[in-house]
């Protein structure tokens, strides 16, 4: 076998093929599979029924109930209430209701390994990419034919090679180097198409911090967004319970990829995605923001225990501005238990921030806490279009969990490298 | 006339419509048939009391890129559209559309359609008339089993046929 990307390996893996083209369609069956309260049994329920067949493989299976979860809203309430009732009548084995956001819990709870296909009823299923998976995002009507075959068609995707060099320099994070590609692919610069992200830039950062690379190729428009296994992700593969050999896969010397980009990033400085696009991005110290009226830390992708710790180095000792909510919506209960442990929780809570529950919120339009007209956010989340978190006519920055901190405290944007230690 | 041939008007929209344009995260809850109220409220509020039935939503690039929300292609078919001509669309919009039955066609030269301008279009064969410009554009074929799909109404019909 030769000349094959990690994707294009997955993809022969899960069709029987020793290797596939680029173009081909394949069917390939599915290792894992995710669909949630909003792109779930309320939509797909009765064309379920109709096949009149069961789940294909309860133990392959998660269902989450993030999105409307706490409602606010009576029609919310009915969402879950479908949501529950046919959880417990098709005996969904892997149900959280209100636990966290679907692809935290998707990693935290096991269900993800290296080699893996996963799909899933939402466009971050990308996420799994930083465990060595390819996830391939599908729609609630597709996901019947997931639920009753275990299968799934794909085209074989061309890959993009995004590559990091140098050291990620102090008050930068995943975020950062996310926003800096974004800026130049667009955010229609990967449809399609397969991420691949690597570099020495990569073996330095968490497996959290990576997840925010993987979840966000969502933003280019990817397919997918893939990622080489190493001793990190093995440590955290085996942390959270995954036992057994590993499916270590690696692209051929000779793989083909659709186009390269390699970014230098000793001197990066933090990243900011203006209104109202992600690719509309420059450097923290060009922003003008003008007051903001929300900061937020939360959603898949900003606020994993790591974005969660960053925010408190920046925040320890300082309050927020007046006139400012911080809003604090850790991605899982784990991460909560965590950052109470650890002290983290404590020094966001003591700098006013407010503690919300541990699911969407207000990243997809539906949670408390989203923004009125003329209201101006900072947030650690992934997309900042018109209308995503409340009000069309709000306006949102995107950046790390740190900058958000930094801006909470100053009451603007602001650049968190002044809060913190070299 | 073929009667699988869609008569109307087109619709007119640029580069990168986001399904949170489509259909804001407001009626996530909604149900289907409430839907097709609010298609396109983000980018025109007005669109759901001016369309007719079976005109055409025409995109420019990367249409439907964001949320793989199914409620983007469910409001568009519920506010009566016949069909989405794109230039591109975005990989969760386009399978989405196909699932749920709503046809979609690839037309990079469709930029030259005018708002206003009567088309018919065949869903099947991809032939795209624009009767206003007296122009005929072809969209891009698609592979087989998708035409399956496309034939059948979308997946659960065609899993219906094929699974029993």
């Amino acid at each position: 076998m030769s000349n094959q990307t990690i994707a294009q390996k997955i993809l022969a893996r899960v069709s029987g093929k020793d290797q596939v083209e680029v173009g081909e369609i394949i069917w390939g069956k599915v290792d894992a599979h995710l669909m949630h309260d909003n792109q779930g049994p309320f939509r797909m329920g009765d064309d379920f029924k109709k096949l009149g067949l069961p789940i294909w493989d309860k133990s392959r299976f998660l269902l989450t109930a993030d999105h409307h979860n706490p409602p606010i809203q009576d029609s919310q309430t009915h969402v879950l209430n479908v949501t529950r009732s046919w959880a417990k009548e098709q005996k969904v084995e892997h149900f959280y209701d209100a636990e966290g956001i679907c692809h935290i819990l998707l990693a935290e709870k096991g269900f993800v390994q290296p080699g893996f296909l996963v799909t899933g009823t939402d466009s971050h299923t990308t996420n799994a990419g930083a465990l060595g998976a390819l996830g391939v995002a599908i729609g609630p009507t597709e996901s019947v034919g997931v639920l009753t075959t275990g299968e799934v068609w794909l085209r074989v995707p061309e890959t993009i090679r995004i590559s990091f060099k140098g050291k990620l320099p102090h008050g930068t994070w995943g975020k950062d180097l996310s926003l800096l590609a974004l800026k130049d692919l667009g955010v229609d610069g990967a449809d399609y198409k397969v991420i691949q992200f690597e570099g020495e830039t990569l073996s330095s950062m968490s497996v959290e911090d990576r997840m925010t690379l993987t979840n966000m190729a969502a933003e280019f428009s990817a397919k997918s967004a893939i990622m080489e296994v190493d001793q990190k992700t093995e440590e955290y593969l085996r942390k959270v319970g995954i036992e057994g050999d590993l499916e270590i896969l690696n692209s051929d010397d000779d793989a083909q990829y659709h186009s390269s980009y390699e970014y230098n990033v000793n001197d990066l400085s933090p990243q900011v995605a203006c209104p109202h696009r992600m690719d509309n991005v420059t450097s923290v110290e060009n922003v003008d923001s003008g007051p903001l009226q929300r900061a937020h830390l939360g959603s898949c992708t900003g606020a994993k225990l790591e974005d969660l710790r960053a925010a408190a180095k920046v925040l320890k000792g300082h309050q927020i501005a007046k006139g400012l909510q911080l809003l604090i919506a850790p991605a899982s209960k784990n991460i909560l238990k965590n950052a109470m442990d650890d002290g983290t929780l404590s020094v966001l809570m003591e700098a006013g921030g407010v503690l919300m529950p541990t699911t969407c919120g207000i990243c997809s339009g539906k949670g408390p806490g989203q923004l009125g007209p003329g209201e101006v956010c900072i947030s650690s989340a992934n997309r900042n279009y018109k209308g995503r978190m409340g009000s069309e006519d709000a306006s949102i920055y995107l950046a790390s969990a740190a900058t958000v901190a930094a801006s909470a405290i100053e009451g603007k944007v602001s650049d968190p490298r002044s809060f913190l230690d070299e | 006339m073929n009667d699988r041939i869609l008569v109307g008007k087109a619709w007119t929209f640029g580069d990168n419509i986001d399904t949170g344009y489509i259909m804001p995260a407001a009626y996530a809850s909604f149900p289907d048939e409430k839907l097709g109220d609010h298609a396109m409220e983000g980018v025109d509020s007005e669109f759901a009391s001016k369309v007719s039935k079976n005109d055409f939503i025409v995109g420019g690039k990367n249409f439907g890129c964001g949320s793989s929300r199914e409620t983007a292609p469910r409001g568009i078919k519920f506010s009566g559209v016949g069909a989405v001509i794109a230039q591109s669309f975005a990989r969760n919009f386009f399978r989405n559309s196909i699932c749920i039955g709503l046809p979609v066609l690839i037309c990079p030269d469709c930029k030259i359609i005018s708002e206003g301008d009567e088309l018919s279009v065949d869903p099947i064969s991809g032939e795209v008339k624009n009767h206003t410009q007296d122009t005929v554009m072809q969209a891009e074929p698609l592979p087989e089993h998708i035409m399956d799909m496309i034939k059948a109404g979308g997946l659960i019909p065609y899993l219906e046929k094929t699974l029993k």
